[in-house]
């Protein structure tokens, strides 16, 4: 855990009405198969029945295989696979809706106001700055700087398009993405993998806080972070099935 | 201060929402919670396209397309050639009458609007930029002159008032100062992109189709062209078509996508679920052909 | 009188004497007063008819001499006049073929006359509403510099969609801080459909507004007719904050003194000088200064 008392730039998310039954994000049943129409419509199933709960303020850190299922978990959740059965129930002060089945412009909303996602790879207009990117997500400039700055880019990188940087600062630019509109619930695949040690750290301590506002995390860690208090639960996938959630 | 006033701080998802009626299913399996509401009614479709059918003689141009697309939204059309992107857009842009259907700009029936008030609806509500600058702009005439043909044809009768409101505008898009009053002919294929861009933005339509703005303009101009309209839509809040083949162009600017295919809609739905997981074996085709960016 | 009871008076057939009177039969008469009623009765409006040959050059002024040959009556006094002047070659010889086939009297007075042919001028005598102004047109289409396709043309007036005149207004004050039209200024007429106002020059152009007088303009080349009624306004077209202007000169007229007339370049007393382009008016005013 950081210390709480430190006075954050970061912007909090809202803090979860007390009233809000647990948990915030309810996965039941999620089943996820992909059909290839060219390959004569061979079928592939990634997850077969996957039922998950991650409460407020808790970090669910998903293992498994390569292969296991877990980025499809996220992506499922995301929105970027559509669930062929089960239900991905989120829970926010504003109601409750089932991703799974959630029309197009509700799913657009729900991810601008209550679910981000960050992955390995960044994919943005080629010639925007990284304050811009940041802070067209709903932060000033200057709150946009103040973020990069604390995810340690170099405030020289700050009005240059990520296209120039390298894996590492393109991948602080993402994550500052993320984190500048507060939202409830984050899912988080690999993204330390391209980082060194120091902005490992660095990142880690602003999921840690985010986590103590209240934030829950979904994620996908490359290595397991040493970051103490970080992960509440492991959850182990094999072949799309959890296998063991401790 | 920007020549685009229109809720510039806003951030541009915050005007995307749930048409009445359209409410999201919610089922939660333990409490009766309330489902998310949607944004309230009065956030009309922008634009309502309701099963477009388009003959042209025997052939077909599109048949039973059908969306609506509210202020702020990006919804990008996909398909190869002669799939029926451009006819749609063309019945959106009031250039070509729909065999059967409907296409509604907000909220009038576009097809009972003729003669001049179809002109006037058509400079003042909708912005176009097409593929080749010809169709669009008079290489003859300036660039400032092209971009004020439409507030000329709106009725401003201000030269200092149109030469003000063009200079601003011809500012936003980047275009070389000193040159706005050199004839359009003198342009490279980048810089009339930019011209046909401020002059479908000038009057602040509701709508702004985009006919495969970036097409045969190489790959640097591309991308420059491909941030100003992005800039530009975010800043002002205008709802967009796009219509393109390039799926990269796609992903960058559109929260949602049609995919057509011999003048049908194969799949649709938010872009990054489309392009990741599709379900279609002409979307998987679409998809697998393109190359890695 | 009225504009349209007076054209009526002329189309009544009961005047013709002869099958011949006034060169045109009786059908291409009756064919061109038609088309003028319809012109008349929609001010501004381009009204086809069919141009007959004529025996001056298509663009020699084909179109106002049938026009003035198709409305002449008997007890008309006729004035011919091109840029200002009754004695060009032009204006005697067209004068001359009105008066030998029609037998009317004529004039080079404009206050004597009840029918005015002309060429790029309005005479400066104050015109009242007993005389009908017939010009001569080279282009009738003021959209015709911008849009080339006749369709498409008359579809834009149909619509009133002036945006194409207004940019090339605006092309013009853009490069050249003014408008480019010397002659010909596009005018709008009771509101509705901009005409050209051709081939008078600026100078002439705010005499058409509330005119008394009806103006007929014939296309012979074209096979078109326009009207102005009488008391019509007629705007000659601008920026709200670009205003109207009309020619000005240095000096006054080298021959009558005038300061309030159009001037031309003539030799006077073998040096070249501003003189009245209304050659007619000139002269009286001259003799007038003279018995003074």
């Amino acid at each position: 855990m950081s210390s709480p008392a430190q006075p954050s730039p970061m912007p909090s998310p809202r803090a979860p009405s007390p009233t809000l039954p647990s948990p915030t994000l309810r996965i039941r049943g999620l089943t996820k198969r992909f059909t290839n129409h060219l390959r004569g419509g061979v079928t592939r199933a990634v997850l077969r029945g996957v039922d998950l709960d991650v409460e407020p303020g808790q970090c669910v850190a998903l293992t498994g295989a390569s292969g296991s299922g877990k980025s499809s978990l996220l992506r499922c959740v995301y929105g970027t696979y559509t669930a062929d059965a089960g239900s991905i129930h989120l829970r926010t002060a504003a109601g409750t809706v089932d991703l799974a089945t959630a029309p197009d412009r509700e799913l657009i909303r729900v991810r601008r106001d209550h679910l981000g996602m960050v992955t390995q790879f960044l994919s943005v207009p080629p010639r925007v700055s990284a304050r811009d990117l940041v802070a067209e997500r709903g932060l000033g400039p200057e709150a946009a700087a103040e973020l990069l700055a604390r995810l340690g880019l170099d405030p020289a990188l700050h009005g240059l398009a990520p296209a120039t940087f390298s894996g590492g600062e393109r991948q602080l630019v993402n994550i500052a993405i993320a984190l500048a509109r507060p939202r409830p619930v984050l899912l988080l695949d690999e993204i330390t993998a391209s980082l060194d040690r120091h902005r490992r750290a660095t990142v880690l301590r602003a999921l840690a806080e985010r986590k103590a506002d209240g934030t829950a995390l979904l994620a996908i860690f490359h290595e397991m972070p040493d970051q103490p208090g970080l992960i509440d639960r492991i959850c182990r996938l094999d072949d799309g099935r959890v296998l063991e959630a401790a | 201060m920007s020549p685009f006033p229109l809720a510039p701080d806003q951030p541009r998802a915050a005007r995307v929402g749930e048409t009445a009626g359209k409410a999201p299913v919610s089922t939660p399996t333990a409490t009766a919670a309330p489902s998310l509401p949607g944004a309230p009614s009065a956030d009309a479709p922008t634009l309502e396209v309701r099963d477009l059918t388009v003959r042209y003689g025997g052939t077909l141009g599109c048949a039973d397309v059908g969306f609506d697309l509210l202020p702020g939204e990006v919804l990008g059309i996909v398909g190869e050639s002669g799939s029926g992107k451009s006819t749609v857009l063309g019945c959106c842009a009031l250039d070509l009458s729909p065999t059967s259907g409907v296409v509604r700009l907000s909220g009038q029936d576009t097809a009972v609007i003729t003669g001049a008030r179809r002109r006037r609806l058509r400079y003042a509500g909708i912005g176009i930029v097409r593929q080749a600058s010809h169709e669009e702009l008079r290489l003859a005439v300036s660039a400032g002159g092209n971009i004020a043909e439409r507030l000329l044809a709106t009725g401003q009768r201000s030269f200092d008032e149109i030469r003000d409101r063009v200079a601003e505008v011809y500012r936003e898009v980047e275009l070389p100062a000193g040159r706005m009053d050199a004839a359009v002919a003198t342009f490279s294929g980048g810089m009339r992109q930019r011209v046909q861009i401020a002059r479908a933005l000038v009057n602040e339509p509701a709508v702004l189709l985009l006919d495969e703005p970036t097409t045969g303009l190489d790959v640097s101009v591309q991308a420059r062209i491909l941030d100003l309209i992005r800039r530009l839509q975010r800043q002002t809040g205008v709802a967009m078509v796009i219509v393109s083949h390039d799926l990269a162009v796609i992903r960058m600017l559109a929260d949602r996508l049609l995919v057509m295919r011999a003048g049908r809609v194969v799949e649709s739905g938010v872009t990054d679920r489309v392009l990741s997981d599709p379900r279609h074996p002409y979307t998987q085709l679409l998809v697998s052909s393109q190359l890695e960016s | 009188m009225s504009a349209l009871s007076d054209l009526l008076r002329r189309a009544e057939p009961t005047h013709i004497s002869g099958y011949l009177w006034a060169y045109l039969d009786a059908a291409t008469k009756r064919e061109i007063r038609r088309a003028l009623l319809k012109a008349v009765c929609v001010p501004g409006h381009i009204t086809p008819f069919a141009s007959r040959e004529m025996p001056v050059a298509r663009g020699w002024g084909s179109g106002g001499l049938q026009i003035t040959l198709a409305t002449v009556v008997a007890d008309d006094v006729v004035k011919v006049i091109d840029q200002g002047d009754d004695d060009s070659l032009n204006a005697r010889t067209m004068r001359a073929l009105i008066a030998d086939c029609s037998g009317v009297a004529t004039t080079t007075d404009a206050r004597a006359a009840t029918l005015i042919q002309t060429r790029h001028r309005i005479p400066e005598d104050d015109l009242g509403d007993q005389v009908v102004l017939v010009f001569q047109v080279p282009i009738s289409d003021p959209l015709r510099e911008f849009e080339q396709r006749p369709m498409a043309a008359r579809r834009m007036h149909a619509e009133r969609d002036y945006a194409a005149i207004w940019l090339g207004l605006y092309e013009d004050h853009s490069r050249l801080n003014r408008s480019r039209f010397a002659h010909s200024y596009p005018c709008e007429v009771e509101g509705g459909y901009i005409v050209s106002s051709t081939p008078i020059p600026r100078f002439d152009v705010p005499r058409l507004h509330q005119a008394p007088f009806l103006s007929l303009f014939g296309a012979g080349r074209e096979a078109a007719v326009y009207a102005i009624p009488p008391y019509t306004d007629v705007v000659p077209i601008t920026f709200t904050d670009r205003p109207f202007e009309t020619e000005a000169f240095d000096g006054p007229c080298a021959s009558c003194g005038s300061t309030g007339s159009y001037l031309t370049e003539a030799v006077v007393d073998g040096h070249p000088a501003l003189v009245c382009s209304d050659t007619d008016r000139c002269r009286r005013r001259q003799a007038e200064e003279a018995a003074r």
